[in-house]
């Protein structure tokens, strides 16, 4: 076992449209997966098996989903996933930070008999091994170790995410957010490794800092007087922080080249199952360089696009760049291109929907068009 | 037990000695179907889909595979605090090691773990037929017509009734006389091999019929003709639906083919009827540029690159570019190399057909059976 307890961190990001419903790690991801489910695999498969996930709005999507969470290979007597809830919780936003949900619920951290912490997000999509990060934290003797992606396309891509600025000696000495100025930047994954009692400590000074504190604040501030390694991570990264990095990531994973560094017979990323049945073809179908989850019935045209479970695609229906959801229904004789439609919408009028501007258009969940 | 006070045992030591090298180390239920089902998961999902909570199964031949598959029972929710999924192969007693010896003696050795749960009625059932049913409906008209033992039937082509027990009944459904596999039957509604017992009668008959050395054991051949005899009430229950025992290669490919069309004649997509199984963990399937699918079946994990006609794919099997699958199967793991061409086959489990490999022929009476076995691979 890892001696770790693993922190699934609510976050601020949320995606246009989309996170009216659900918090965003239940968002739907690559037609069967939720967002969450790939950092909770990243935790099951690195032997953790005391994981937080951290709560804050209309959790009941989550809560369905996530259950007792015996779907992640978790045994559920020897460890569990725990959902936690924020629970003072406060009618001005500005309160209900991840440090004000870490403190009410700081006993059920600090009594785990693990020695580490690992935070991380629900919305960064990878696969490492957190093993690894934790051996390369204890080898090092940092405070704190936060892993991170050189990458070259931080103009177009990870906007608005965390930035590290080290030294030759992978000592953080600045962080800052992605305005989208420079091609190379060093992403932070905003996963964060750190004894649970640097942890405890953080989270009291965040506090008596500033009510208004997240964790990351209570880092950037601290960058000078606490020793903070970056951890290099070279492998594949995806970020889903807007509707446009949902669309896109989606696009990008949809390449069967792609997909395969993410989803591995030696590195499962477990979700929980729908029990459809798989997907059947009609006659005249045509489907060409698509990602396609089980339950559906596809008789028109897909081009380009990532299907959800249980999707009706009725003939004469032409679906092209777009991200559908769970049991939405596109009716005869329409043509959709470049959308991301929600779940269960119903598409029954002939109506041609196109996004005329490089933002894919979205439509909401239950709408009926 | 909770409310309805009916416990199910499934027979599923089955060799399916006619599927050959499919069955050659596993039992006949624990054969794939339909894209991602094992066949078991029919009689499985049907009783989680009729409420029941408890359900015995029988194995014996090759059990290993089936024993893990099914145990506990949450593939397909029969997992609460009072429910479960045991599974019951022979076992060593103060006598010896026990072997099943026929249908009835598999309930008979069996006769403590039903007693445990004090059940008023015991549903019987096959490991080995694809069918979606809701016993609770069974039960209902077992109770209505206060019968010691309801029987299942179906249907069939007259021309086709002498390979079944076949149930010659009166206008009440009440039947009168059995026959088992006649030459000149005088209905065609056959026995499905479901049957629905009171089970102290079933009890008592087992007991006695254990000791007679000349019977089989059997409930066809020994059980139901004897409480026939003994003018107990039986009445048959016609079901109206797909039911298929699949025997045989051409047979589990007729299946297979069953679940295609706009209107399939066996429809999974029921949300009201859902057959459970287990939940592997794969991307979605995902098809390529220059596919090309025509009424075809695909589940999760499939990776389409060439061109899939009338045809069902498993999970995680591929078919690369340039290759044409027509009127096949290609079972789980399945490879299908670039430029093959895979016609009227079955591709079982983890075969790798190589690139323009040319497997099976459109014009052939008989299904083509391709396995690593058949191919010499091990």
């Amino acid at each position: 076992m890892c001696n770790a307890v693993g922190i699934v961190n609510l976050r601020r990001d949320s995606i246009e449209g989309i996170g009216e419903y659900r918090p965003l790690g239940a968002t739907s991801f690559m037609g069967r997966y939720r967002l969450v489910d790939f950092v909770l695999s990243n935790f099951s498969n690195s032997n953790i098996n005391e994981i937080n996930v951290f709560i804050k709005d209309k959790p009941r999507s989550l809560i369905d989903h996530i259950g007792e969470g015996r779907q992640y290979n978790i045994n559920t007597k020897s460890g569990g996933i725990r959902l936690l809830g924020m629970e003072n919780r406060l009618p001005n936003e500005a309160y209900n930070t991840d440090i004000n949900a870490f403190t009410d619920n700081m006993r059920y951290i600090t009594e785990s008999k693990k020695d580490y912490v690992i935070i991380a997000p629900c919305n960064y999509i990878y696969t490492m091994n957190f093993e690894d990060l934790l051996a390369a934290h204890v080898e090092s003797g940092a405070e704190v170790t936060v892993a991170y992606k050189a990458v070259e396309d931080a103009k177009d891509n990870f906007l608005g995410c965390e930035c590290l600025s080290l030294n030759t000696k992978k000592d953080v000495i600045a962080f800052d957010y992605n305005r989208g100025n420079s091609h190379e930047r060093n992403v932070s994954l905003e996963t964060y490794v750190m004894k649970i009692d640097v942890f405890q400590k953080l989270v009291k000074e965040a506090k008596e800092t500033s009510m208004f504190y997240r964790f990351q604040d209570i880092l950037h501030d601290r960058v000078d007087h606490l020793e903070i390694k970056g951890y290099p991570f070279k492998g594949y990264v995806a970020c889903v922080n807007s509707l446009q990095s949902y669309y896109n990531s989606s696009m990008w994973l949809k390449k069967p080249e792609i997909i395969r560094n993410f989803v591995d017979k030696k590195w499962p990323i477990y979700t929980s199952t729908s029990d459809s049945a798989p997907t059947v073809y009609g006659q005249d179908a045509i489907i060409e360089d698509s990602a396609i989850a089980n339950g559906c019935i596809i008789k028109g045209t897909v081009i380009n696009s990532v299907i959800g479970r249980a999707v009706t695609i009725e003939e004469g229906a032409v679906v092209k760049d777009c991200v559908v959801m769970a049991e939405s229904y596109i009716g005869k004789g329409t043509h959709i291109e470049h959308a991301v439609i929600d779940k269960l919408v119903k598409v029954v009028h002939k109506t041609t929907i196109k996004s005329n501007s490089s933002e894919p258009l979205y439509i909401k969940k239950f709408d009926i068009v | 037990m909770r409310n309805e006070s009916m416990l199910a045992m499934i027979l599923a030591g089955g060799r399916g000695t006619r599927l050959e090298s499919l069955t050659r180390s596993i039992a006949k239920p624990a054969v794939y179907y339909g894209g991602k089902y094992r066949i078991i998961d029919f009689p499985l999902s049907n009783c989680a889909n009729s409420g029941i909570d408890v359900v015995g199964v029988l194995t014996q031949y090759e059990s290993i595979l089936l024993n893990s598959y099914c145990a506990g029972g949450q593939k397909w929710g029969i997992d609460g605090k009072d429910s479960g999924v045991f599974i019951l192969p022979p076992r060593e007693t103060t006598a010896g090691f026990g072997v099943y010896r026929g249908t009835a003696d598999a309930i008979t050795q069996n006769i403590d773990f039903i007693d445990q749960y004090e059940p008023e009625y015991v549903l019987i059932l096959s490991g080995d037929h694809i069918y979606k049913m809701d016993y609770s409906k069974m039960l209902a008209a077992h109770r209505k017509n206060e019968a010691d033992v309801t029987i299942a039937v179906l249907e069939v082509p007259m021309k086709e009734a002498s390979r079944f027990g076949i149930m010659n009944t009166d206008e009440n459904n009440k039947i009168y006389e059995f026959q088992e596999k006649p030459a000149e039957p005088k209905s065609n509604l056959a026995s499905m091999g479901v049957y629905i017992f009171n089970w102290q009668l079933l009890k008592r008959e087992l007991l006695r019929d254990k000791d007679i050395e000349t019977s089989e054991h059997d409930f066809g051949k020994n059980i139901i003709p004897k409480l026939l005899d003994d003018g107990k009430r039986l009445f048959a229950y016609q079901f109206r639906g797909y039911w298929k025992d699949v025997g045989t290669i051409d047979s589990l490919w007729e299946a297979n083919m069953d679940l295609l069309g706009e209107e399939p004649v066996l429809n999974l997509h029921d949300p009201e009827w859902k057959i459970y199984t287990e939940d592997v963990n794969t991307s979605p399937q995902y098809v390529g540029k220059k596919a090309t699918i025509c009424n075809a079946y695909i589940n999760q994990g499939a990776m389409i690159e060439g061109e899939v006609r009338n045809s069902v794919i498993y999970t995680n099997a591929s078919v690369g570019e340039e290759a044409v699958v027509r009127d096949s199967v290609v079972m789980p793991d399945a490879v299908i190399g670039r430029g093959a061409k895979v016609t009227r086959a079955i591709i079982a489990p983890g075969v790798v057909i190589g690139d323009n490999e040319v497997i099976g022929d459109a014009d052939s009476e008989t299904i083509l059976l391709v396995s690593n076995e058949t191919r010499g691979v091990k």
